[in-house]
């Protein structure tokens, strides 16, 4: 029986506490390698670093050949963290996800073999392709961050991230993600089309070779950890959770929406609000913050009445009407 | 259940119901109210059931009047079938109706006949306020027959009526509009609207807006209703708090027209006021009533008294007037008499009978030959005349009867028999000692004096008796009841006569002018004979009336009379005539003084309310701003407080606050309303936002202090930007006071709504 936990790295209090401004710093410097690869999607690529520092997951809802997989790996490259891929297709098994025991003639015992997950950053390609069994699979491993097989708890590594792609078409033969599962991840973005100029711009450097190639980390998974828990400690004022705690109630009373935000969806909306404030280096959260973070952390968990789905709303223009109606709290009110 | 529209139905009997309350301050007893009640709610009823068999709108109203006119007939008219009778008994009860208006001021007794008139009334209306409002679904056209219904008692009541009164039917009313109004609304669509994105949850349900808006104008509208009336100080105010008052007694100051009825007689003799309807002085110990009017013409039960209008000669100051009918005997003597202030307004005039000449001033005049009365054609305030007056010992001498006496000898025929009758029981030698034997009948003590009639007697037929008769059986009644029954006895003997209305003289004060009062009204006989011409005599016992004329006296003259022998009356005018100049003098200068000192108070204190009203605004801005700094305890909260405050301010000075934004957000706001620029670091509303935000959000320990200076420096910046015009404005009409006095005048607008989400929780 191997235990894996000696891999994983000391606790990051040894370590002097990381400053606000290294926050910022270390996030510009993932923002700018992967703007190199990644042309004019600056809004992506942000969501992407919120996602990373607030210990997220992230769906990436989108058409192939955007660049999905191509975000992950440069994200990955960037911090110096080992990534998988796994292609989702409708054999694929849980083990492949989790890994299997298997029967070691030389020692005569069972040997774990760490399935696809056991990576800092996993993209699962064209998630909705696999069977819900796989699909579940993989939603305990990053609601967990472990994976339990044959009754041992493995710990996955920290930081740890799944990068999910849906292909929104070509629905023949898939199983969408359920509201539920849907849930679990922090937020949904959708990558778009490039602008003209940046593919041009794409075309010009990816022509001479894969940019990925020269890409240079410019941290590591160590100091990613250290970063991620200065976020989770970032102050956010009893104003502030009263606000949160607003819009999730609207959600939830709004004639316009079938189903409102979960309490879930407060905590993380809480969570990647704490990760943007520290990427502009402030030492707590404000309501400008929280409403960023509307659109990509609560779009894909609440669902349009079907009145609103007759007018071809986008979920994330109600929501932001939502948010324009909804009061601030003052400090005075919320105590 | 539905088509027969119940609720509507309802409201509009209780609407009718409510208009027709005040009439209880008018009537006496109860019953006629019960049965006005059944009867509305018979019609109402009735109404709802015609539409709910779904028959044309002409139908339910043809219903509904069948109905009424069956039930009130077979209530009122049960023992009589023939059509002959049965019209000869409602043209008597609609006399007896109408005689008892015109005889009683309120409260007066509800008799037969008026509570016959009042069961067809009331309801006719009620049919009208049904058909509007719910036939045809007009409520606000059925407030015209609902006025008509309050009018009914607004116009008659002597004094004012209770606002309630009037509150009832307004509320009802509205209530029957409001419900109209949604109930067509509820119609305009079979979905339920609602915006695609409903946002604030006062707009989900979009009718309750409009509702809530429509019920603060009813409430509002309501209370102006009231109170502005009541506010305002000039012209006929207090309309529906006083009544419109039939007679001008509100303030017994303005001119008009005395006697229009005899209602009005008995109306001016229960007056207590003791404003002078007239002043005058004359050389006459004894002067006799002042005449107002004459008239020989008695139908339907009551003497016409409307002023006449043919006959009429253009009069000449101070020329001898000749009066039909007069005669100047051996012993008569001729009087003066001033008149200095008068407010009986034209076409009538007061004067003593016969005038022999008259000087008006400046006022022309017409003169009515017929029976000797001057008609002034403007409002004649001070004028002076002579008169004439019979002898003490006057008799009648030669013979024969006035010609042309056909109305001054005409006999009521519904009281011919009794009157006749009676004058042959009192009788008399002559004609003249018959009309002394009748005012002797009238004065003797079976006759009692009373402003209050009896009650009408039914005669054996059972229609209620003529004013006249119910008079002679009953004996009681005032000056008109007892001069018209001595016209009516010595018209039975053959005597011309007719009835003069005008004013007894009245009180004598120290300086020896004579002081009329409204009380002081008076109606007499007048009769004609030989020799005497028109002949004043005195039926009314009592200290209300006058004493009779002396030569109406029979037998001791010395009896124990109140008027002074006529050989006093020579030396009286020389001893008072030095006083009359000085009067006016003295009262016009301190009347001036009084003046100027009026005019400055009165000044200075609408100056006092205008600069208190001008305060009202800026005082309540005030007391909120210094409520909200007061009302902060803690560091944070008076940060929160302070720019509440400069929020406040700002939205003074014309830049509106919005609804609870993000600190960043409204410095983004007000950067742009204010026009302050691009923001930069230094900046001051840049800083009072950033104070604000980690006062709000940043983590304890890190609270900054105070952003007054900040505020003051944003409050500058933006005064300069903004015209002097609005800055002005800032001061006297600060936008946080308007809303304060709107923000109270909404709580009272929405109390209805509260009370029924309270009473209906949802």
């Amino acid at each position: 029986m191997h235990s894996f936990a000696g891999e994983r790295p000391g606790p990051s209090s040894q370590l002097p506490p990381i400053g606000l401004d290294e926050v910022r710093e270390v996030a510009a410097a993932i923002h700018q390698g992967v703007s190199c690869v990644i042309e004019g999607k600056p809004e992506v690529i942000r969501t992407a670093v919120i996602v990373l520092l607030a210990q997220g997951h992230l769906l990436i809802e989108d058409v192939p050949g955007v660049g999905k997989t191509m975000l992950a790996k440069a994200l990955s490259r960037s911090i110096d963290c080992r990534m998988r891929r796994v292609q989702f297709t409708p054999d694929l098994l849980p083990s492949d996800i989790t890994g299997v025991s298997v029967f070691n003639q030389d020692s005569h015992g069972f040997e774990f073999r760490r399935g696809a997950i056991f990576a800092n950053i996993v993209v699962g390609d064209e998630i909705n392709r696999a069977s819900p069994k796989t699909q579940s699979a993989l939603l305990e491993c990053m609601q967990e961050s472990q994976v339990t097989v044959d009754g041992t708890t493995y710990e996955l590594d920290q930081p740890f991230m799944v990068m999910a792609t849906q292909n929104p078409i070509e629905m023949e033969g898939t199983f969408p993600l359920p509201e539920a599962q849907r849930d679990r991840f922090m937020a949904r973005i959708s990558m778009g089309y490039p602008t003209p100029r940046s593919e041009i711009a794409m075309l010009e450097t990816h022509g001479q070779g894969h940019p990925l190639d020269d890409l240079q980390p410019v941290t590591d998974a160590a100091t990613i950890r250290r970063l991620a828990e200065r976020v989770s400690t970032l102050y956010a004022s009893p104003a502030l959770r009263q606000y949160i705690v607003d819009l999730v109630t609207t959600t939830r009373s709004s004639p316009a929406l079938r189903l409102g935000a979960s309490p879930r969806a407060a905590l993380q909306l809480l969570r990647a609000s704490q990760a943007l404030a520290a990427l502009e280096g402030r030492d707590h959260v404000i309501p400008e913050d929280v409403q960023q973070l509307v659109g990509p952390v609560l779009a894909h968990r609440v669902i349009l009445s079907s009145d609103v789905q007759h007018l071809h709303r986008r979920t994330e223009d109600v929501l932001g009407e939502l948010v324009a109606h909804l009061r601030v709290p003052t400090a005075s009110r919320s105590q | 259940m539905t088509r027969a529209r119940v609720t509507e139905g309802l409201l509009a009997a209780l609407g009718t119901l409510a208009a027709a309350w005040p009439l209880t301050t008018l009537l006496t007893g109860e019953h006629w109210l019960w049965r006005l009640i059944l009867l509305v709610l018979l019609v109402s009823g009735l109404g709802m059931a015609a539409r709910a068999t779904g028959t044309a709108r002409g139908v339910v109203v043809l219903t509904q009047v069948t109905g009424l006119l069956l039930v009130v007939f077979l209530l009122d008219l049960e023992q009589h079938l023939g059509m002959h009778a049965l019209a000869q008994q409602i043209a008597g009860l609609i006399e007896d109706a109408n005689h008892t208006l015109v005889t009683y001021t309120a409260p007066a007794p509800v008799t037969p006949g008026l509570e016959f008139v009042l069961s067809l009334i009331v309801p006719t209306l009620a049919i009208a306020v049904d058909l509007l409002a719910v036939t045809f679904r007009r409520p606000a056209a059925a407030g015209i027959p609902l006025l008509g219904v309050f009018m009914l008692s607004a116009s008659n009541a002597a004094t004012g009526l209770n606002p309630a009164y009037f509150v009832a039917v307004a509320v009802i009313w509205l209530s029957m509009v409001a419900h109209g109004s949604s109930r067509q609304m509820l119609s305009w669509a079979s979905t339920r609207a609602r915006p695609s994105t409903p946002m604030t949850f006062e707009n989900r349900f979009n009718i309750s807006g409009h509702a809530a808006l429509a019920r603060g104008l009813g409430v509002a509208s309501l209370v102006l209703a009231l109170v502005l009336p009541a506010a305002l100080p000039s012209s006929t105010p207090h309309f529906f708090a006083n009544g419109l008052s039939r007679s001008t007694d509100s303030g017994g100051s303005g001119p008009g027209s005395m006697f229009g009825s005899e209602a009005d007689i008995a109306k001016d003799l229960r007056a207590q006021g003791t404003a002078p309807v007239l002043v005058f002085r004359t050389n006459d110990a004894s002067p006799p009533p002042l005449r107002v009017l004459a008239t020989s013409r008695y139908t339907g039960g009551q003497w016409n008294l409307r002023p006449p209008s043919t006959h009429l000669v253009r009069g000449r100051d101070n020329t001898k007037l000749q009066t039909d009918g007069t005669a100047t005997t051996a012993a008569s003597q001729t009087y003066s008499l001033q008149v200095s202030s008068s407010t009986i307004g034209a076409p009538q005039f007061a004067a003593p009978f016969p005038v022999r000449t008259a000087n008006l001033g400046s006022v022309p005049w017409r003169f009515d030959g017929s029976t000797g009365q001057i008609v002034p054609s403007g409002p004649a305030s001070s004028y002076s005349l002579t008169y004439e007056r019979l002898g003490d010992d006057d008799q009648p001498s030669g013979s024969g009867g006035r010609p042309n006496a056909a109305d001054e000898l005409a006999l009521p025929t519904e009281a011919r028999a009794r009157v006749v009758a009676l004058a042959e029981k009192i009788g008399g030698r002559t004609s003249f000692d018959s009309a002394i034997a009748i005012q002797d009948y009238l004065r003797s003590g079976s006759f009692t004096y009373s402003l209050s009639l009896a009650p009408r007697r039914k005669a054996s037929d059972g229609r209620p008796l003529d004013p006249l008769s119910n008079f002679l059986v009953t004996r009681k009644g005032y000056c008109i009841q007892f001069a018209t029954a001595m016209i009516m006895l010595a018209r039975a003997d053959g005597i011309p006569a007719r009835l003069a209305v005008g004013f007894l003289p009245g009180q004598q004060d120290s300086s020896g002018a004579y002081h009329v009062v409204k009380s002081d009204a008076h109606a007499w006989p007048e009769l004609w004979f030989p020799g005497m011409g028109w002949t004043r005599f005195e039926p009314t016992p009592g200290a209300r009336s006058g004493a009779p004329p002396l030569y109406a006296i029979p037998t001791q003259p010395d009896q124990a009379l109140s008027s002074p022998s006529p050989s006093a009356s020579a030396p009286t005018p020389s001893r008072r005539a030095p006083v009359l100049p000085a009067a006016p003098t003295s009262h016009a200068t301190t009347d001036s003084g009084l003046g100027v000192w009026s005019t400055v108070g009165i000044g200075v204190l609408v100056a006092l309310v205008i600069l208190l009203l001008l305060l009202i605004l800026p005082g309540l801005a005030w007391a909120r701003r210094h409520r909200i700094v007061s009302g902060s305890a803690g560091r944070t909260n008076r940060l929160e407080a302070e720019w509440t405050v400069l929020q406040s301010r700002l939205d003074d000075l014309g830049i509106a606050a919005p609804d609870d934004r993000s600190p960043r957000a409204l410095e983004d706001y007000y950067r742009r309303r204010g026009e302050l620029g691009s923001p930069r670091d230094d900046d001051a509303l840049h800083r009072a936002a950033r104070t604000l935000e980690r006062a709000r959000y940043a983590p304890p320990g890190d609270r900054p202090q105070s952003l007054a200076k900040d505020s003051q420096e944003v409050l500058r910046q933006v005064r300069a930007g903004v015209p002097s015009g609005q800055r002005v404005k800032a001061w006297l009409l600060p936008a946080t006071g308007r809303r304060a006095v709107s923000g109270a005048l909404r709580a009272v607008a929405a109390l209805p709504t509260r009370l029924l989400r309270r009473r209906r929780p949802e």
